[in-house]
């Protein structure tokens, strides 16, 4: 799935090797529940109940 | 038997307290079907007058002379007590009464052979299965094979007790229930299956049916849809405004001949209908006329009215149903200016004042989907949506099994963490938003990238801030010519900007303006997964979890 648009990135500040630096945490998140219906849904409910990841799903 | 014959044959059906309708998916299309009428919008009504039982339109013509032995509004008092319901909705109709201890009305029907008079009582769950047995039989015949099953679209205040009632009723009408969905989001399905579905937004379903109006804010993000708010009226809708026509050509009558017809049972029933003409006759022209013989006392009556005019006098209760929309909105946490579409539904959405209520509730980018609507027109009947979503929904599972359809109802297959803060890509005013909040989790999302002319790539991933950003604007002196005041308008933004740094992402030997897809996951406990490549495989592949 796209976001559907290209990014332009600008220059770093900080020229370094390859990398992936992580530093904080996402905030928690709220839980609700969604409409059972819809195709997009019944994949979720197929991703969940195989263990599949998105990536096998799109297959 | 042929791959072909296997598989089956389910419908989507919508069941209001005034009309229902029946749908089916031909050819990758959902569309309503019509009865043996040729109506698709088959009123939930029975009517007896000797020893005939209308059923639809049929029984909805019997409201003038036949009104005491005329059976309608029923749907919401399915699966309630007696106690519990009010009469409040069978002013020209049967009321209802107690059937040891549900709700239900008494019918007197003559006997054709012995010509005796005969009153019995019925619950309101008997006329349930008499209604679904005659939509069954409809789609039956229309389809020319037996059904397998159906999905049902109810309102979101629909009790399990109500739902449970109203799929033992499905089943002995004969065709089983296979899901019950909520009307908001049939109606959504319904709009979005032939759209563009993934494209994130949030979105306002306003359902103004004939006696209740409920309005929905939902989330849709990546297809999935949450609901966020509910907002209902049980005693507002298409019937209060018929209601305004009424009173309206009543006390014209009144000034006239010095009789008020609304002292008359009668005169009521048959000024109502009219009106109920007259009304929709204004949603498509700038003015009516209304005719009725011997209204009271042999007294004919003839008017006409413009929309102006009806506007004016239902102006209370038009407000009432925008303002329903507002609080929903509130109630959601959102700001208008979060909403990119308002699906107007249900019969009374017809009416043209709601879609230019809408248009002054939102702001311009605010798409307004509604029939009224010449710039973004619904290519649907609006009282058919929930009818159409229910079908498609009925056609993606129509191959699974009962505890297939039983296992993706779960909590824990439904309950789904969903993000209270925006998560996006870039510093300043280039952070672009990637996953909104209220997207449910787990979510994936796969973006492009474009290097700066000087190579690199330099990727920080944040949390967003949400705030809104009020400015100003003088009056325009041509457009304050037609205000009162010459206020200056307040225009509101909704922007997000950088917050918490999550991670950042460095690939230092890409090409200038090479382009880089970045993958960001999110798991169902909100751990940020990102994976980054090179499109054209000359540089560095960076993946990382937080
Ligand atoms: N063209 C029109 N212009 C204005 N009003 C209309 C038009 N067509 C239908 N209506 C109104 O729509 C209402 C019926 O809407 P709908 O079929 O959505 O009701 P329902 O879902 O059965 O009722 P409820 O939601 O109260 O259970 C009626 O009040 C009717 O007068
Ligand atoms: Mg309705």
């Amino acid at each position: 799935m796209s976001a559907g648009k290209s990014i332009p990135l600008f220059p770093s500040k900080t020229a370094i090797e390859a990398s992936f630096v992580p530093h904080a945490k996402v905030s928690k998140p709220v839980v609700r529940s969604v409409e059972p219906i819809g195709p997009y849904f019944l994949a979720h409910a197929r991703r969940l109940k195989y263990g599949r990841t998105f990536s096998e799903d799109e297959r | 038997m042929s791959d072909l014959e296997e598989y089956k044959t389910v419908i989507g059906l919508s069941f209001g307290n005034q009309n229902s309708s029946i749908s089916f998916t031909k050819d990758g299309k959902t569309e309503c079907l019509a009865n043996e009428e040729g109506d698709r919008q088959i009123p939930a009504i029975f009517s007896y007058q000797g020893s005939e039982e209308y059923h639809g339109v049929q029984a909805y013509g019997q409201l003038v002379r036949n009104s005491h032995n005329t059976i309608l509004n029923f749907r919401d008092m399915l699966g309630k007590s007696s106690e519990d319901v009010t009469d409040k909705k069978h002013k020209r109709s049967a009321k209802p009464i107690s059937v040891n201890g549900q709700p239900g009305f008494s019918v007197t029907v003559v006997d054709p052979e012995t010509g005796a008079e005969t009153t019995s009582k019925k619950t309101v769950y008997e006329f349930t299965v008499r209604h679904l047995n005659r939509l069954f039989e409809s789609a039956r015949d229309f389809l020319g094979k037996k059904l397998d099953g159906c999905v049902i679209a109810v309102p979101s205040d629909f009790s399990e007790k109500q739902i449970e009632m109203l799929s033992k009723a499905s089943k002995e009408a004969g065709v089983p229930a296979m899901q019950f969905v909520k009307e908001s989001a049939a109606q959504i399905l319904a709009l979005m299956y032939s759209d563009s579905a993934l494209v994130d937004k949030f979105v306002v379903v306003a359902d103004f049916g004939a006696t209740r109006s409920e309005v929905s804010v939902a989330s849709i993000k990546s297809g999935i849809i949450t609901i966020l708010s509910n907002e209902q009226d049980l005693h507002l809708g298409g019937e209060q405004l018929t209601e305004v026509l009424v009173n309206f050509f009543a006390k014209e009558f009144e000034k006239k001949h010095k009789i008020n017809p609304l002292t008359n049972r009668r005169a009521i029933a048959k000024l109502h209908a009219q009106c109920e003409i007259t009304k929709r006759i204004l949603s498509n022209n700038t003015t009516a006329s209304a005719a009725i013989d011997s209204l009271v006392d042999g007294i004919d009556f003839h008017s006409n009215i413009n929309r102006l005019r009806f506007e004016l006098a239902g102006s209370s209760i038009f407000n009432k149903m925008s303002d329903l929309v507002v609080k929903a909105v509130k109630k959601a946490g959102l700001e208008t200016v979060d909403i990119n579409e308002v699906i107007l539904a249900g019969g009374a959405s017809h009416s043209p004042k709601l879609t230019s209520l809408m248009w002054s509730v939102f702001p311009e980018q605010t798409v307004i989907r509604s029939s009224a609507s010449s710039a973004t027109p619904l290519a649907v009947n609006p009282a058919e949506l929930a009818a159409v979503g229910a079908g498609v929904q009925a056609s993606l599972i129509a191959e699974f099994d009962a505890d297939e359809i039983a296992g993706s109802l779960t909590p824990d297959v439904v309950n789904a963490p969903h993000l209270t803060k925006p998560i996006g890509i870039n510093e300043g005013d280039n952070f672009v938003v990637v996953f909104d909040i209220e997207t449910a989790l787990p979510a994936q999302k796969s973006i492009e990238c474009v290097a700066p002319a000087e190579g690199g790539a330099y990727i920080p991933i944040y949390e967003g801030e949400r705030s809104i950003k009020v400015t100003t604007v003088e009056a325009d002196a041509d457009e304050s010519d037609f205000s009162e005041e010459e206020e200056p308008e307040e225009i509101r933004e909704r922007v997000v900007t950088p917050g918490t740094l999550l991670a950042t992402v460095n690939i230092a030997d890409v090409a200038p303006k090479a382009k880089v897809e970045v993958i960001l996951h999110l798991d169902a406990e909100g751990k940020l997964t990102v994976t980054a490549r090179p499109k054209d495989g000359k540089g560095s592949n960076v993946r990382g979890s937080n």
